[in-house]
């Protein structure tokens, strides 16, 4: 079985193919090495970083979200290890977006926005033109949060050793999605 | 190169009354036979030990392997040829051999995924075992591709059940023809997908089924195995023995006779043939850290180094007897190489049973058997047939036209379950052709000293006519049974990847024509037996592991009722 198709399939079956992230690893498309060690992730960098993952995934009452999750180093070392200098390029000027929509909308560096401001500014994308390296930042929020510890165990229901198998069941109101 | 001989107390101290060459599924099993049978047996074994229960990533989640277990940009660069492989990510990837760790010459394109260690590939197979028919043993004779099986299904059917009840195979009895009925443990369920699937297909389509495929897991527990888990993670290694391998089931059953000695690290260079005798008497081996040659010697030599390590054995035990190889009196040696065609894959989502989902993670899938040129149907495109593996499953995510994009409403969508998918692959029965083959290299060697090999393997006429079919009728039975986004295609990957190489020491009735007899004997040397996927003659549509177990079984018993009959 063909590598890519595999994943495909895994992915389908898992679900992640709808959006989130792990798409990036079906392209083939792999970082050469001299890129390896990415330095512009500074500390600001980072919690912005985090901070919009926490807007698009945010905790709530029965699970944590994104910054519980610590996405932020999950983005580091994905985006360090996996994308090409045109991708980090692109990832990098969507943080940059993020920053200068905060400043000329609410005169504010984002981290330091009201929940509904930020979720104004991020809706502001979702609804209109999708600003370059927004949506790399909401696929690697998906697939971190829901293969992170919290994700897995919190927002997810987590089974790692079922024991049993029963194939043909009632989904019950509310059921959450096993987790894999 | 030659080895010091062996002698005085020495000698005898390496002289074994059976070598078995390799630990893999084959070898497991002719260690295990042999060894209960009364023969002190030495297994040699190229790569590292890996004991049972030593399985390091078996129990860890995503979180807790680097990069949530994705295989790294120096990985993937790395091995170009094993990245195709995509269970390789969920793996335990120091089960297979790296690109660069045993290099070959590609003359056409052949994906070679090895594994190198105690247990071989068994600690990776999909498990899935399915008996050949009668009609896969006599497709050779009545289409005249390749040379006819020397053995008919009636041959196996007892050693099939035999290795059955050991192995434990959870499967139904579904009273198939095509696949026939064995001894099975209880089978897993249908999820509901599955069950509507098998109705649309079997009431559209007469003559095709769908069936949860007979698999290596134990739905009960064996003696001190399983039962599984069904946390399918089995390609880790599973610490609690829920599915067979090598190093669960067959090595301890060998080392409990007190007959067995496992020597890792020992890559055997030849055979040694004695003139004089007119039989091998023992084996050149390397050791792999240290690079010095020993001989051990034995009255039987059972050859399992899975199919293209053992023809590279055979062809590299040159002899004035055998100047071309070992048994090579019929020029087939190296000839005829196999692998089933996958090619074919189809993708689909269907929108209905969301009210419907399951427990636990079901190491299997549901199994269409062949069909083509079988029963009724008669093709005129092309002979022998072809199956699909299914997997049907139900994905994450409960997005809507009202899910919101981002928030506590985003998160919440992705927390609960979403829409059904399909999942088919085929598996496409390859002819035996004389010119699909593998060489030895006559100007460079590997990091053993060994030529290297050089694949030369395609898929022709037939194999291209099955293609085009099958990407009609798995969408048509997709379609049949409510999927959208239908989307069949064809792969245009190379052979090899299917993993079940086979052939290029095929059996056979004839010696001018074949390598091996009924027996799995070498036809020119009756003490030395091949029964891991080189032996085949074809390789009909089924994963072909417990086929390699039953004739190893079977082979076993031969060899040691002849030795006992002073035949050997």
């Amino acid at each position: 079985m063909n590598r890519r198709d595999a994943l495909k399939s895994l992915l389908v079956l898992s679900g992640s193919a709808a959006v989130y992230g792990s798409d990036r690893f079906l392209t083939g498309a792999i970082n050469p090495p001299e890129l390896a060690v990415e330095t512009r992730f500074t500390p600001e960098l980072l919690a912005l970083a985090e901070e919009i993952a926490e807007t698009i995934i945010p905790a709530t009452t029965d699970s944590g979200g994104a910054k519980d999750a610590k996405l932020g180093i999950f983005m580091q070392e994905i985006v360090s290890l996996y994308y090409s200098s045109e991708e980090q390029a692109l990832f990098f000027a969507g943080l940059d977006r993020v920053q200068a929509d905060g400043a000329a909308q609410f005169q504010q560096n984002f981290v330091d926005l009201a929940d509904v401001e930020r979720t104004a500014i991020l809706m502001g994308y979702e609804t209109g033109e999708i600003p370059a390296g927004y949506r790399a930042i909401k696929q690697l929020t998906t697939w971190g949060y829901f293969s992170s510890e919290v994700g897995m165990t919190e927002a997810r229901a987590f089974l790692p050793i079922p024991t049993r198998y029963e194939g043909d069941l009632p989904l019950k109101p509310g059921q959450k999605a096993w987790a894999y | 190169m030659n080895a010091p001989i062996v002698v005085g107390r020495g000698r005898q101290a390496h002289t074994f009354d059976a070598i078995v060459i390799g630990s893999g599924i084959s070898g497991g099993w002719a260690v295990k036979e042999l060894t209960e049978k009364g023969l002190d047996t030495l297994c040699l074994e190229r790569g590292r030990d890996v004991k049972h229960g030593e399985y390091p990533v078996a129990t860890l989640e995503s979180w807790q392997r680097p990069n949530r277990g994705k295989n790294t940009p120096e990985f993937i660069r790395a091995n170009p040829i094993l990245t195709q492989v995509g269970a390789v990510e969920n793996a335990d990837r120091d089960f297979f051999v790296k690109d660069a760790e045993h290099p070959y010459v590609q003359k056409k394109p052949f994906a070679w995924i090895k594994g190198y260690q105690v247990g071989g590939k068994s600690l990776l197979w999909a498990r899935w075992t399915q008996r050949w028919g009668e009609a896969d043993f006599e497709s050779n004779a009545q289409d005249g591709h390749g040379v006819d099986w020397p053995i008919r299904y009636r041959d196996l059917a007892p050693w099939y059940s035999y290795v059955e009840k050991f192995v434990g195979i959870s499967g139904n009895r579904d009273g198939l023809a095509q696949a026939p009925d064995g001894e099975f443990q209880p089978p897993m369920e249908f999820n509901a997908l599955d069950k509507h699937m098998k109705a649309q297909i079997e009431e559209n389509f007469p003559g095709r089924n769908l069936v949860i495929s007979r698999t290596a897991n134990l739905t009960k527990g064996l003696k001190d195995r399983g039962p599984c888990l069904y946390r399918s993670r089995c390609n880790r290694g599973c610490p609690y023995g829920g599915y067979f391998s090598s190093n669960s089931a067959t090595l301890p059953a060998a080392y409990a006779t007190g007959r067995l000695a496992m020597r890792p690290h020992s890559l055997v260079h030849s055979l040694i043939y004695d003139n004089d005798k007119g039989r091998a008497t023992g084996v050149r081996v390397i050791d792999t850290n240290t690079l010095e040659m020993t001989e051990f010697y034995a009255r039987i030599i059972f050859v399992n180094g899975s199919t293209i390590n053992t023809t590279v054995l055979l062809l590299n035990s040159k002899s004035d007897r055998f100047p071309n190889g070992f048994g090579n009196d019929s020029g087939e040696l190296g000839h005829n190489l196999m692998d089933h065609n996958y090619r074919v894959k189809l993708q689909a989502s269907h929108d209905g049973f969301r009210d419907r989902y399951f427990y636990g993670r079901r190491p299997t899938g549901t199994l269409i058997p062949r069909f083509r040129n079988f029963g009724n149907d008669r093709q005129t495109a092309f002979v022998r047939g072809y199956a699909f593996s299914v997997f049907a499953g139900r994905g994450h995510g409960n997005i809507g036209p009202d899910t919101p994009p981002i928030g506590a409403g985003y998160k919440q969508a992705l927390s609960e379950p979403g829409s059904w998918h399909l999942w088919m692959n085929c598996m496409a029965e390859q002819l035996p052709h004389h010119d699909n083959r593998m060489t030895l290299s006559s100007t460079e060697t590997d990091a053993w000293g060994l030529p290297l090999i050089e694949m030369e393997c395609e898929h022709r006429e037939n194999e291209l006519a099955m293609i085009k079919d099958m990407l009609v009728t798995s969408a048509e039975m997709a379609t049949a049974s409510g999927f959208k986004n239908v989307r069949p295609w064809d792969s245009m990957e190379a052979p090899g990847l299917g993993i079940h190489e086979m052939g290029t020491a095929r059996m056979g009735r004839d010696p001018q024509t074949s390598v091996l007899n009924g027996f799995n004997q070498v036809h020119a040397s009756p003490n030395v037996f091949v029964t891991d996927g080189a032996c085949m003659t074809s390789t009909s549509w089924q994963n072909p592991s417990i086929t390699y177990m039953a004739l190893t079984a079977r082979a076993a018993d031969h060899a040691v009722n002849e030795l006992n009959r002073h035949n050997l």
